[in-house]
């Protein structure tokens, strides 16, 4: 087997000096680059918006199949509840409608707050700023009964909200750094300037991207935001698809081989598309229509190494005698069913580890591939809900597809996954085993 | 009295951490505060701190974290001891870096 999962601890070391030396910087230059950064950071502050929209959907629009008829508790129920919000839906969608209906509203505060933040500048000002333009330039307000039209808001138009969301935070980035600002006398107290600072580059902006608009506008038939949507969406489709999702989860999983968080990695890429799947699949659902994406919220998580994971975790629990393993096995339990996996990565660790690497990476392809052909072919829903990442597993398969036949998907594979990792485990759990022994003999 | 903060992506697994640091500080008698946060929140709550931590996971943080509290101590926490929840070794790591 590999040196790499020697217990010796000079061997680890060096293996550890070198992807100290490899790794970690390619990390760092992914963390550095602020763009990328300040719209993964953005979508983070959209979680509980998609959440709180996600349920106002969901109680307003039962997931009762078409032609359901009583009989049963459970069906009676979904009938009752049907009617409860067919009587309430004016109410009950309203916090949907202003949660997902306009979240490129959210979106465009959210990417220019965390992009100000990181250049240190005001984060209030930059965020209305960019809110200010991005509805200009939204198409969606109706002079003639002088009003603004969501639908112009929603998920659709999210790429355009992150790419103004950034400009116009990049535009008031440069005006200071190059000092163009009126110029009031020092006599002026800061309080009373600082507003005209903001004026300059928020005319130069709202000026500018109107024009821009205007001008998109004459040549393309729409604005700026939806020309980006036809940019974007087939980038969209693109990586959602199979292939696509499963080279993201490798270099997921590669990662965390080398003991850096994957799951922040790649979300520098994911998690604005996962979002916008989220945001379009949950406008489909409350449109009545098919949902149109399988790569949509945390679906690559719960349906990948989340899984595998906990079925190393069983592993260890009831097949494995080392010491080590039993003791990590002790802090590792509870947090690893709520999805904090670190207890088990960095303590058996599965850090350099090529025992559970190649498990994990087996496993991360079983899991989601047949999830996603599953999906694809109409057996199992979709994800359209956002819970918190804490919730365990299985809930939240069901909870976020609202169907029950995700957690059947969900035990099926997990089973499968012990299969896969018990041989490695064991594997890996004898030359623990082993060493420690030989410790033994040598204290003795 | 030291105040120590930790950051990992969520804030989740370095928060079961605190505890066991907490745990490990009072029976020393090592007088802290520890507090756990997502690190993209570093700016606002690490500005107090005596000593900053970084989860092992987001260690290639470790550069743009010192560079935003260039007056801190920043510092990853040790794979093993943050996998085995040992707040004993992180608190032993503190008290060295702080020299106390």
């Amino acid at each position: 087997m590999s040196e790499a999962t020697a217990p010796k601890q000079s061997i680890m070391d060096k293996f550890q000096a070198v992807m100290e030396r490899t790794i970690v910087p390619i990390g760092m230059k992914i963390s550095q680059q602020k763009y990328l950064a300040a719209i993964r950071d953005g979508m983070t502050v959209m979680i509980p918006i998609t959440i709180i929209g996600g349920f106002a959907c969901l109680l307003a629009v039962p997931p009762a199949p078409v032609g359901l008829t009583g009989g049963n508790i459970f069906a009676d129920f979904l009938l009752a509840w049907q009617a409860w919000a067919a009587a309430n839906a004016s109410v009950l969608m309203i916090p949907y409608h202003m949660t997902i209906g306009i979240i490129s509203v959210f979106v465009v505060c959210g990417v220019a707050y965390q992009l100000a933040q990181t250049y240190k500048m005001d984060g209030v000002n930059n965020m209305l700023c960019a809110l200010l333009v991005f509805l200009c330039v939204s198409d969606a307000v109706d002079l003639e009964t002088v009003s603004i039209s969501i639908s112009k808001l929603g998920a659709s138009y999210m790429f355009g909200a992150m790419m103004i969301g950034l400009l116009v935070v990049e535009i008031n980035h440069q005006c200071i750094k190059h000092n163009i600002s009126i110029k009031l006398p020092a006599s002026v107290p800061p309080n009373v300037a600082a507003p005209f600072n903001v004026l300059i580059p928020m005319t130069f902006s709202v000026v500018g991207f109107t024009l821009l608009n205007v001008l998109c506008t004459a040549v393309t038939g729409a604005g700026i935001t939806s020309l980006v949507y036809t940019i974007f969406q087939p980038l969209l489709s693109a990586t959602g698809s199979l292939p696509s999702v499963l080279l993201i989860n490798v270099i997921m999983t590669t990662f965390w081989f080398f003991g850096i968080h994957g799951a922040n990695m790649v979300s520098v890429v994911t998690s604005p598309i996962t979002t916008a799947a989220l945001a379009a699949n949950l406008e489909a659902y409350q449109a009545n229509q098919p949902l149109p994406y399988i790569f949509s919220g945390a679906v690559n998580s719960v349906f990948g190494n989340w899984i595998t994971y906990f079925a190393i975790l069983l592993v260890v629990l009831f097949f494995c005698k080392s010491s080590q393993l039993k003791s990590v096995a002790k802090v590792a339990s509870v947090p690893c069913v709520f999805n904090i996996n670190e207890p088990m990565i960095f303590g058996m660790p599965t850090v350099l580890n090529v025992f559970t690497y190649v498990p994990l990476l087996i496993c991360s392809i079983i899991n989601f591939s047949t999830y996603y052909l599953l999906a694809d072919a109409g057996i199992l829903g979709r994800f359209y809900i956002t819970l918190p990442f804490t919730v365990p597993g299985p809930l939240q398969a069901f909870l976020a597809t609202m169907d029950p036949k995700t957690i059947v998907l969900y035990f099926v594979l997990l089973a499968v996954d012990v299969l896969v990792c018990l041989p490695f485990i064991k594997a890996y759990d004898k030359t623990l085993v082993e060493a420690e022994t030989a410790q033994e003999k040598l204290a003795a | 009295m030291r105040n120590i903060v930790l950051f990992c992506a969520a804030g989740m697994s370095t928060s079961l951490l605190v505890t066991k640091m907490q745990e490990a500080a009072d029976a020393a008698g090592y007088e802290a505060t520890i507090a756990a946060h997502p690190i993209a929140e570093a700016d606002t709550y690490g500005k107090d701190a005596d000593i900053v931590l970084l989860g092992p996971q987001v260690r290639f943080e470790l550069a743009r974290i010192q560079g935003l509290l260039s007056d801190k101590k920043v510092e990853a926490i040790d794979m093993m001891a943050y996998g085995m929840m040992n707040g004993e070794a992180v608190i032993a790591q503190v008290k060295k870096a702080l020299g106390d």
